[in-house]
């Protein structure tokens, strides 16, 4: 089976998931409850073409172009001067124009609106016609059982007109059945579900491609963020498989941690380091950002529990200058409380920082303040978002966590988290013969040989220095 | 005095009975009162974007007010003449 030529629809993501975009001259049916953004995903798909030389036309029969120019205009898309040049057109069938009474007296049929969306596409060389949405005009005509014979006639001789078409249809609600679109009948080659649900008192909004006719794509349903100023955007949880992994070993930041991992880190490793609260993840996280900027790797810090003064702080207690390493345009560290943002609004923030910023480590503290915000699904799909991301980048990335349970996943050892997990490390406290020492456990190293001892640690204003192993502890993964 | 606009696509059956209904409607109850421009949308489209016509045929009651659209070939005589301000009286 050949590959058909794709079309790029403009959202980041989405052509991950559609292996390439929306098929070539076919039509595409774009399916929501109210508010889902399926205008937005059709004025996107417009927007793109013509930032790419080409034309588009909008047949809207909700909105009148007025609203939808300054609505739209929120994501960055100057529509009144595409329309100037000639690149834009309105067909307006919106709500607004029906001024006169309509008084319904023989038959009829929709032939009128093609001959007006042909006209628009000729006068623009239009390859691409977004239709929003063919549901007030089944709503409209309710009552009319010819409505489906006449609205199918009219996308037929649309096809006709051998372009790429999106067409929107609202829901009344999120269940699966195909027949709650009730446009079964209609000949649409390929479908697209988005959803914006409530989880747990979480906005989710998700995009799936539900059906592809003879053509391939990613099942199952994939978060997606609506942002001012850029429109949708897709986060695909797919892409680890297609990079190669790197041999390279870095340091940990700490040389006897680099010998319990056999020579350090793997330069495209994750690793995820937990334990409680006073463990020593911060000092764990703080050798190894400084160690990677001795070795001249920019770092990026993204800390979701303490303020930049106070990492400043601590760091400087070790012996480790944070504010010369971002003098030197080596380090940036980003601290916000996660309930500014949404789950997925972190995320695109923490792409939208490496990409600019271009860093070798990535630091993630912590993936349990960040759980707070998120469903369950929501958080799952966070951590296989950021993880994919910065191996795709070949990013050496350290994420911490305060216990060893997140956010109702069984252990961490358990979920599939851990299969995008590398380094697992353990901090713990350890009680023996009344007193408390502290101790760190290399719990898993993928691709390597590593100690698999508990091994005891101090803390001092040098930081962090391994010792010996702990002889006679059992219980340490609690 | 009637100002009517039919607002036809050329070459629909639809529309041929359209025209048809409504040259013998204007005949027998307007007798010379009327003018009915027929407008052909298929060479027109330019017309139809900006009349924001959407079905055919459709004719257009412009005068007397109120302004009116009547949609369709016009075979429901009943609802042809209630949109055109006219009395059913059973002929």
């Amino acid at each position: 089976m050949t590959m058909a030529s794709k079309v790029d629809v403009g959202i980041p993501g989405f052509d991950h998931i559609s292996l390439g975009g929306l098929p070539t001259n076919q039509t595409t049916l774009v399916a929501g409850i109210a508010g889902s953004g399926k205008t937005i995903f059709i004025a996107q798909f417009l927007a793109t073409g013509i930032q790419a030389g080409g034309a588009g036309v909008f047949v809207t029969f909700e909105e009148p172009p007025a609203n939808l120019r300054e609505n739209l205009m929120n994501f960055g898309w100057n529509i009144s001067a595409w329309e100037k040049e000639n690149r834009w057109r309105f067909v307006d069938v919106s709500t607004s124009v029906r001024d006169e009474e309509e008084i319904i007296a023989g038959n009829f049929d929709f032939d009128v609106l093609y001959t007006r969306i042909k006209h628009a596409v000729d006068q623009t060389q239009a390859d691409r016609v977004g239709i929003d949405s063919l549901s007030a005009l089944l709503y409209a005509f309710r009552d009319d059982r010819m409505i489906r014979n006449r609205l199918r006639r009219l996308i037929l001789k649309l096809k006709g007109l051998g372009l790429t078409l999106i067409i929107t249809a609202e829901r009344d609600g999120e269940s699966v059945s195909n027949s709650t679109f009730g446009f079964e009948e209609f000949v649409t080659d390929n479908v697209v579900l988005l959803r914006n649900t409530l989880e747990n008192e979480k906005r989710r909004r998700t995009i799936e491609i539900f059906k592809y006719r003879s053509s391939q794509h990613y099942n199952g349903k994939y978060p997606f963020v609506i942002e001012d100023g850029r429109g949708m955007m897709v986060i695909p949880l797919v892409g680890t498989h297609q990079h190669k992994s790197s041999s390279e070993r870095v340091t940990s930041g700490n040389t006897q941690l680099d010998d319990i991992l056999n020579g350090g880190l793997y330069r495209d490793s994750i690793t995820l380091a937990s334990g409680a609260s006073g463990t020593g993840k911060t000092l764990l996280c703080t050798e190894f950002v400084s160690g990677g900027v001795a070795k001249n790797d920019r770092c990026v810090i993204f800390s979701f529990e303490e303020s930049l003064p106070q990492l400043l702080r601590n760091a400087n207690g070790w012996g480790y200058d944070y504010q010369q390493m971002i003098d030197n345009d080596l380090l940036q560290i980003h601290s916000a409380f996660p309930e500014t943002k949404s789950i997925e609004d972190h995320y695109t923030h923490i792409q939208r920082t490496v990409e600019a910023f271009e860093p070798k480590r990535v630091v993630i503290d912590s993936l349990s303040a960040l759980a707070r915000i998120a469903s369950e699904d929501g958080f799952r799909e966070f951590v296989i978002a950021v993880s994919s991301y910065l191996k795709m980048k070949g990013i050496t990335g350290l994420m911490t966590a305060t216990t060893s349970r997140l956010m109702g996943l069984s252990t961490i050892t358990e979920s599939n988290i851990s299969t995008l997990t590398d380094v697992i490390i353990l901090l713990r406290y350890i009680e023996i013969d009344n007193a408390v020492g502290r101790g760190i456990l290399v719990l898993k190293m993928r691709g390597s040989e590593h100690a698999k001892k508990l091994y005891r640690f101090h803390i001092n204003d040098q930081g962090m220095t391994i010792s010996a192993p702990f002889d006679n502890v059992t219980d340490v993964l609690s | 005095m009637y100002i009517l606009k039919l607002y036809i696509l050329a070459g629909h059956s639809t529309s041929d009975v359209a025209l048809n209904n409504i040259r013998r409607l204007c005949d027998t109850r307007l007798e010379g009162q009327y003018r009915l421009d027929v407008i052909d949308l298929a060479t027109q489209p330019e017309i139809a974007e900006q009349e924001r016509i959407y079905m055919t045929p459709v004719l257009v009651k412009v005068s007397p007010l109120p302004a009116r659209r009547i949609i369709g070939d016009l075979s429901e005589t009943k609802r042809v003449l209630q949109g055109l301000g006219l009395h059913d009286d059973g002929k």
